[in-house]
């Protein structure tokens, strides 16, 4: 083994030939050895890869070397110098390199087997090749593409392969290019290609038209559609293009998926002219699909049973017939003599939308969605079933008519999972229920769920009809399960609000009687519980209803509370989510006497809170007590809520008490655990509480703050014994977790109620003194396991919430938390996570709100706190830097503000700070903060120029005025020292070019991404990460519009997601 | 057009939903309001089945023991004729559930006044907490809640078993089990009725021995279960009961403090013979404070009636300024309405 080390080296040695053998074997050795022989070989050829002129012996390792790995090793070697350094390289050895790879790529495609045999191989050259081309083409290489055209039609093969780097060059410049390359040089690129690609399409034409042979026309049609989406239309429509495809490829097993994506990139042109074509398009396709796949055909079970071929016909037919209809169905509408066709393509979609696959069905799905919501906005006003709108007035719809009632009948029957909720453990060791907000099943639910609503405004009464047919199938059990059911109740449940009022009355009505008569007909406690559940659901959705049905809503409730006792599993889950469903939204019922009734509904509740809560967990307590307070919430008149505000507490006062009361006596049962996770309990009811309550919360808070902070400080002093005594692990044991859970749930229980205070000198002078006194001092002393960092969230929220009444308190606040937390986060990027990033948004909201408070504190520290915002800068976590820039910008903004201490401030820091955000600028791994680094260097030139600064920035300079020169070749200097590579010329053009767009944002941004990609240029590094804000920012753009449409449709949004308006 | 509140269609459905919208087939379920004091809905009144569904329970206890008993005859005797060889046909009589779930016998409202009330049964007054079964064994105590969860950690109690120190002296081998009501605040176990004690089962005796069972072994053995102590931890009280004669019932209520009544929940009403059977039986009834004045005819001091916290005058205020404003609310609905009509009239 050390003889092979030894031997390795000789590899490194430029001097002497190359040994193939042992370049194998060394190969070898890395790829299947292991351990310390594995590792040597690695370095060995790590550092051979890094030699500059490894690329010189490439050709001769593929030319002889007989180990295929290491033939991959070398086409490595020259992939890198191709990418970081052919800008660099002389020109000779370029023009080497070039004709050495076409050479071998000739060589290799030119025999049938070697092409099939060295796929692989053959695709990593096409690679290169391609690569090359994006430097070399068309300027320095003006023949290639008739070079490959007309070597394509000497020999099959050769010509195979070269459509397949036809087809790559394609993609990397058009489908690729934005991130790669800057805009102009992309331009060149498509401009040279289209002006070539006369030559490119005749010899598709000729493969498609003469050629017997199967891989090359498989391949040809492949690179066709890299084509399709740019080439110039004429080669499309005014070419025998598609008639081709249509007729010779289509009906032909091996080709009729790529025909058909290709067809359907036809079909997503959008074009003014052209109508005849598309028409022609859409005829012929129809009539050879009906004969390949007639048109009663169950496409269901045909894709449950077909092999992987077949389903993606079908998907890629599906997907084809949505983009035409999407795009051009218009056109097939108005020819009388097409309508026959044109209802059979929608018999096609109707079919594959019941096919039982999530991509497929989706793409159906979106073109339901845009037909429904088109043919609605058309006219939006409709009135209640009672009268019927002639007919004529909406031709559309009317020949619509039967296709939309079978997509009612796919939505209703194939309706998505509402919510998505996971039962997980969190960090202290508990079981809780999360509510999922974002997944791909909410997403599905929600696109159809809009999709059922435009259908329902379409025809109110064929949507009833279908639902209500389809609830006696589950009442005379010949569509009845548990699946079906809950389908068909999440269906029922997503149209409420579409329908008028006086029809959702019946309907609902109706629909409940069913209901009810089911679960009085199944027998069994699990078809009871779900079909109760189901009951449950669909109360809940509709408030509306519920709101002008006091009897109903009442009896609900009960019910409800009925089922807080049920064992059966989930039971109590749903009661006690629906009750807080329907709290949210029934409110003010709840506070008022309603006709036939004494008295208000939440006296009644408050009266027997505890017999309703009996049976139910801790969790599902809270939930309850959250929803109760919702009610609460509502009551206007300030003494009877504060009454209410008293029963509704007592139960978890009286244990409260009863706790205080025995530590009084004896401090031993705080370390008791069942008390310790009462009390836990208790904070947590009271958490949600306030969350309901808001500022009203206050008597409730009164009453046991102080009893509440003294616990605060004995949780943490038997925190830190444990941890004294027993070391770090004690913190994993429960009772140590259920204390940190009391001192957590205590500072959210201040933080959400200061965070909902409407009064901010009234807090500031009465809650917030005892409150620091208990944690700062505490926080501070502690070691830093034992630390919580909802200390440093909870202050944040205070500063913020109270803003200027807070300032004369920071300094102590600092004195106690920032510099003990700056030593926990300054030793690396990762540790304390969460004080780390609670650490910075304090700082934030301190520098946003009080920042006086920093002209106030000792030089030294203030010193400190900038590091610590340059440190968070410099973070790779995108919170963490993010947050440092804002408050670096802010920072900024503020001190210019400050006549007095501003120059001392940019003398001290100024060109520190310039040079920082330079160097995390040019560092990749920070190319998203790009936007919010330009925009703080846009400001502090702009500074410099408007003649803020009336100091001068350094020693060597004797007059203010001189300060921008000095920055100049300041900066100058250190892009050199940086960036040895780039030449005086360019550092000059760029450093100029910064005060000349400094007062446009955009160009500003565009100037610095383009040194940016000058530099990567020549490491060779991906910049499509540079163009990641555009394209967050059009996503952006596009979900507002899209909300702002759906806002103004009745029923497309959940009732749920309705802010509040609580009319009656 | 207005639309009245008082349709047909709604009626029906809360009918539906009073007696439809279920999962477990308990009759009478006191997490339901009391049939008789829900305002709600003027329904058909449905004559109560709870006396003879009584009966029918008792039936089936004396007929079970009764084939107890014969079989012991016949063991003595030695001989099997004339037994009845049929299989017993399924009586529904609820099984206990596994994993401590179900394992506590559950009352029923009490809708009508039985039959010589006052001889058969019993009354318990019961505190408000959490209905719990407790398990004393093998030196813990345990503590399980109606569905089977485990409530509280194991800890240690006086309970014959229920901690180490009692578990050696009885080598480890006795068992009790309680039907208690915890109250959190007050750290006290109310004993509501006895299932075994010190490893002596009692479920198949009537109830009226098993209370006097209880009362007998508690007031015996039981004198450190009412004091906190390092092998107690929490108090075990038995519950207050008297007969159900009106007297001795006025006379428990009043004995009852002010204070007192706000941690009293209710009152059960056990049938003397009742055995321990598991889940909701008719031969155990329920009724708050204040229903009892209506339901046995029975005065009781005032500060039982649920607190109102909205007064006389100011109910009376509020009803006729909320009527007002439906009254507002509803005439600007029907105009926008006919609004509405009229402008698609036009159109």
């Amino acid at each position: 083994m050390a003889a092979l080390i030894e031997q390795a080296n000789k590899l490194l040695d430029f001097n002497q030939k190359l040994d193939i053998n042992l370049l194998d074997s060394v190969v070898g050795c890395m790829y299947s050895g292991i351990g310390q022989e594995q590792k040597v070989a690695q370095d060995v050829l790590t550092n051979l890869k890094e030699h500059p002129e490894a690329w010189t012996r490439v050709d001769t390792i593929l030319e002889y070397s007989t180990n295929q790995q290491t033939k991959f090793y070398a086409l490595q070697i020259l992939e890198t110098v191709i990418k970081a350094r052919w800008k660099v390289l002389p020109r000779q050895q370029c023009e080497g390199i070039k004709k050495y790879i076409v050479g071998l790529i000739i060589k290799t495609s030119s025999e049938v087997e070697t092409l099939e045999k060295e796929k692989v191989y053959l695709n990593k050259l096409n690679i290169i090749l391609v690569h090359i081309l994006k430097y070399e083409w068309p300027r320095n290489w003006p023949s290639f593409i008739p070079d490959v055209v007309g070597a394509s039609k000497t020999n099959e093969s050769l010509c195979q392969n070269n459509m397949a780097i036809l087809k790559l060059l394609s993609e990397e410049v058009f489908d690729f290019s934005s991130g790669q390359m800057t805009q102009a040089k992309a331009k060149h690129l498509k401009d040279s290609m289209c002006s070539e690609f006369s030559q490119i399409f005749t010899l598709c034409q000729f493969v498609m038209d003469n050629s017997q042979n199967a891989p090359l026309v498989g391949s040809t049609l492949e690179t066709l559609l890299r084509f399709l989406n740019w080439i110039p239309l004429g080669y499309i429509f005014e070419t025998k293009l598609i008639t081709t495809l249509i007729y010779k490829f289509l009906n032909v097993p091996m080709f009729r998926n790529a025909t058909m994506k290709c067809l359907t990139e036809v079909a997503a042109i959008q074009v003014g002219k052209y109508d005849e074509q598309f028409v022609q398009l859409f005829t012929l396709t129809m009539q050879q699909l009906k004969q390949m796949l007639p048109i009663n055909t169950n496409m269901k079970e045909a894709y449950k049973n077909g092999q992987d071929d077949e389903q993606k016909f079908i998907q890629n037919l599906s997907l084809f017939l949505c983009t035409f209809l999407k795009e051009h169905g218009n056109l097939i509408e108005k020819r009388r003599d097409l309508n026959d066709l044109l209802m059979e393509a929608f018999k096609y979609l109707l079919l594959i939308s019941e096919v039982e696959d999530v991509e497929v069905f989706k793409i159906c799905l979106e073109y339901w969605n845009s037909l429904a919501s088109e043919l609605y906005r058309e006219s939006p006003f409709t009135p209640s079933t009672g009268l019927v709108l002639g007919r004529n007035e909406l031709p559309r719809r009317q020949m619509y008519q039967s296709i939309l009632s079978q997509v009612r009948r796919v939505m209703i029957s194939r309706m998505a999972r509402p919510e998505e909720v996971l039962v997980v453990e969190n960090e202290q060791g508990e079981v809780v229920r999360q509510f999922m907000k974002d997944t791909d099943s909410i997403q599905l639910y929600k696109n159809m769920r809009e999709t059922l609503v435009y259908l329902t405004h379409l025809d109110y009464n064929d949507t009833e009809n279908i639902m209500t047919e389809k609830l006696h199938n589950q009442v005379n059990g010949t569509e009845w399960s548990w699946k079906n059911l809950n389908t068909l109740c999440w269906a029922i449940g997503s149209i409420s609000g579409a329908l008028h009022e006086e029809d959702e009355k019946r309907f609902l009505v109706t629909v409940i009687r069913d209901l009810l008569g089911l679960c009085e007909q199944k027998r069994g406690k699990d078809n009871k519980a779900i079909i109760a559940s189901n009951i449950m659901y669909v109360v809940g959705q509709y408030p509306r209803f519920l709101r002008a049905h006091w009897r109903f809503l009442k009896t609900v409730v009960n019910k409800l509370f009925e089922f807080m006792h049920e064992t059966h599993d989930g039971v109590q889950d749903m009661a006690c989510d629906t009750f807080i469903k329907i709290a949210q939204k029934c409110r003010r019922h709840f506070v008022q006497v309603q006709v036939g009734e004494v008295m208000p509904f939440i006296e009644e509740i408050l009266n027997s809170i505890n017999t309703i809560v009996c049976d139910l967990q801790p969790q599902q307590v809270h939930t309850f007590y959250e929803a109760v307070g919702l009610m609460i919430s509502a009551q206007t008149d300030q003494t009877t809520q504060e009454h209410l505000i008293d029963k509704y507490m007592s139960l978890p006062n009286h244990v409260w008490d009863s706790i205080i009361n025995q530590a009084s006596h004896n401090v031993d049962i705080l370390r008791d655990g069942d008390a310790v996770k009462q009390l836990g309990n208790i904070l947590k009811t009271n958490v949600r509480a306030c969350k309901s309550l808001g500022q009203p919360f206050v008597t409730q808070l009164g009453r046991i703050y102080l009893d509440m902070l003294n616990i605060y400080k004995v949780m943490s002093e038997n925190i830190s014994t444990a941890i004294m005594s027993n070391g770090e692990q004690v913190t994993k044991q429960p009772l140590i977790k259920n204390m940190r859970t009391v001192k957590k749930e205590i500072l959210t229980l201040i933080s959400s109620w200061v965070h909902r205070s409407t009064d901010a000198t009234m807090v500031a002078e009465n809650f917030i003194p005892p409150l620091l006194d208990a944690v700062l001092l505490d926080y501070q002393r502690n070691v830093p396991a034992a630390r919580e960092p909802e200390v440093l969230s909870t202050m944040a929220t205070i500063v913020h919430k109270l803003e200027g009444s807070i300032t004369k308190d920071i300094p102590q606040i600092f004195d106690a938390i920032f510099e003990c937390t700056l030593e926990m986060i300054n030793k690396d990027f990762q540790e304390y996570p969460d004080h780390r990033t609670n650490f910075f948004l304090f700082l934030e909201v301190v520098n946003s709100y009080c920042f006086e408070a920093f002209l106030n504190i000792p030089p030294a520290q203030f010193k400190l706190v900038l590091d610590s915002v340059i440190w968070a800068v410099k973070h790779t976590m995108r919170n963490v830097s993010d947050t440092g820039l804002n408050i670096l910008h802010t920072m900024l903004q503020n001190i210019s503000n400050e006549k007095e201490a501003s120059p001392s401030f940019y003398q001290t820091y100024y060109t520190e700070i310039i040079q920082h955000i330079f160097s995390v600028l040019t560092d990749s791994s920070h190319s998203a903060g790009l936007p919010h680094h330009s925009q703080i260097l846009s400001y502090m030139l702009g500074l410099l120029e408007t003649n803020k600064i009336s100091v001068p920035l350094s020693v060597d300079v004797t007059d203010p005025s001189q300060n921008v020169a000095y920055i100049q070749s300041f900066l100058a200097n250190v892009l050199k020292g940086a960036f040895p590579h780039l030449n005086d010329m360019q550092i000059k053009v760029f450093v100029e070019g910064l005060f000349s767009f400094n007062q446009d944002l955009n160009a500003f941004k565009e100037h610095l991404r383009d040194f940016l990609v000058q530099i990567r240029e020549y490491s060779g590094e991906d910049n499509s990460d540079l163009f990641l804000d555009e394209r967050e920012a059009a996503m952006r753009a596009a979900q507002e519009t899209k909300l702002k449409a759906q806002m103004a449709v009745p029923g497309i949004l959940n009732p749920h997601e309705i802010p509040e308006e609580m009319q009656d | 057009m207005a639309t009245t509140k008082k349709d047909l269609g709604i009626d029906s459905l809360l009918d539906d939903l009073n007696e439809k919208f279920e999962v477990n087939q308990i009759k009478n379920s006191i997490y339901a309001p009391h049939p008789t004091f829900q305002n709600l809905y003027k329904s058909k009144p449905s004559r109560s089945d709870q006396e003879s569904r009584r009966k029918k329970a008792l039936e089936i206890q004396r007929k079970k023991r009764a084939d107890t008993l014969n079989n012991l005859r016949c063991l003595v005797e030695g001989s099997w004729d004339g037994m009845d060889t049929t299989e017993e046909s399924e009586d529904d009589e609820y099984k206990p559930g596994r994993f401590y779930k179900n394992q506590l016998m559950l009352s029923e409202w009490l809708i009508d006044v039985p039959e010589n009330f006052q001889d058969n049964f019993i009354m318990v007054a019961c505190p408000t907490g959490k209905r719990v079964l407790v398990v004393a064994a093998k030196g813990k105590t345990k503590v399980f809640s109606k569905s089977g969860r485990k409530i509280l950690g194991d800890f240690p109690s006086e309970l014959p078993g229920g901690n180490v120190r009692q578990s050696s002296v009885h080598f480890g081998k006795t068992e009790t089990v309680l039907d208690c009501i915890f109250n959190e605040a007050l750290r006290t176990f109310f004993i509501l009725d006895l299932m075994c004690w010190s490893s002596h089962p009692i479920y198949d005796s009537e109830t009226e021995f098993r209370f006097y069972w209880l009362k007998t072994k508690y007031e015996e053995e039981g004198g450190n279960l009412n004091t906190m102590s390092k092998y107690n931890k929490f108090r075990f009280v038995n519950a207050n009961r008297c007969d159900c004669s009106k007297e001795s019932i006025e006379k428990l209520m009043v004995s009852t403090t002010r204070e007192e009544s706000h941690f009293f929940d209710g009152l059960l009403f056990y049938h003397k013979e009742a055995l321990y059977t598991f889940g909701t039986t008719p031969l155990v009834g329920w009724l708050k404070p204040f229903m009892i004045t209506e339901i046995l005819k029975v005065t009781i001091p005032d500060y039982f009636q649920p607190v109102q916290l909205v007064t006389q005058s100011e109910f009376i205020r509020d009803y006729q300024n909320d009527r007002q404003e439906r009254i507002e609310k509803n005439k600007e609905k029907q105009k926008r309405r006919k609004d509405k009509e009229h402008s698609i009239d036009q159109s």
